[in-house]
């Protein structure tokens, strides 16, 4: 199976697609992971269409088959799971949105603003970094679990990081130990 | 039709628009990348020791 990398913007607003009918039977809205690991943990959804409104069901992990570079694919419209029914690992706040975090060393020094996440497609899912700019650093990327902190609000890096930040993904998928099947 | 029936056409046409605007904008945010509160594992979100490491 094809592992892709890809922004959780990208990610955002794709559909889900069931693959044993076909049908696209919600849209992403928010990626949900374990900040400890990277591992995405499921997805909120919002019905599709101009004014899909957000959905009661969510969309653990268990039940992907595949995080594709157009779709996200499930099998079969049960994958889909009531929110008070989902596991525990999908447990969060609208105030844990990552997206807009504050970059800052362990010293106090704003580095600049989470733009985005970069994800790691297929089977497994991972967020493994975190794109900024807007700082004095530049743009740049930081690995994840190179921070040693990490919530809703700000994403702490060593003081070192300020001159360890990629200005690409080329060096940020150098640096990981992407699987086979990863372009490079 | 009175000027009474009219205005009140008015009014709930507004009231109607207004709601559809409010639904629309309420559903056009944009999804966000939300860390989950119970990670799948006993590690908590900090990595200060992962992450000194490096």
């Amino acid at each position: 199976m094809t592992v892709v990398v890809m922004r959780g913007a990208d990610l955002i607003g794709r559909p889900v697609v069931d693959g044993d009918t076909g049908n696209a039977i919600a849209e992403i809205r928010d990626v949900v992971f374990d900040a400890s690991k990277g591992a995405i943990t499921g997805f909120t959804l919002r019905k599709r269409g101009f004014l899909g409104s957000r959905m009661k069901q969510v969309l653990p992990l268990a039940a992907v088959v595949s995080v594709g570079t157009d779709a996200v694919m499930v099998t079969g419209s049960g994958s889909l799971v009531k929110a008070d029914e989902a596991p525990a690992d999908m447990d969060t706040e609208r105030s844990a949105n990552v997206i807009e975090d504050r970059v800052i060393t362990e010293s106090g020094r704003v580095l600049g603003i989470v733009r985005d996440v970069i994800v790691l497609g297929g089977s497994a899912p991972r967020i493994v970094g975190f794109e900024v700019s807007g700082g004095p650093a530049g743009d740049g990327i930081v690995s994840l679990g190179a921070h040693t902190a990490l919530s809703g609000s700000a994403l702490i890096v060593p003081d070192s990081y300020e001159h360890r930040m990629r200005s690409d993904l080329t060096g940020h998928a150098a640096e990981l130990s992407l699987p086979d099947g990863v372009p490079e | 039709m009175t000027g009474l029936t009219a205005t009140f056409i008015a009014l709930v046409a507004v009231v109607c628009v207004a709601t559809l605007v409010v639904t629309w904008l309420r559903n056009r945010r944009r999804g966000g990348v939300l860390i989950a509160s119970h990670p799948t594992s006993t590690e908590a979100s900090t990595l200060t020791s992962e992450g000194s490491k490096r």
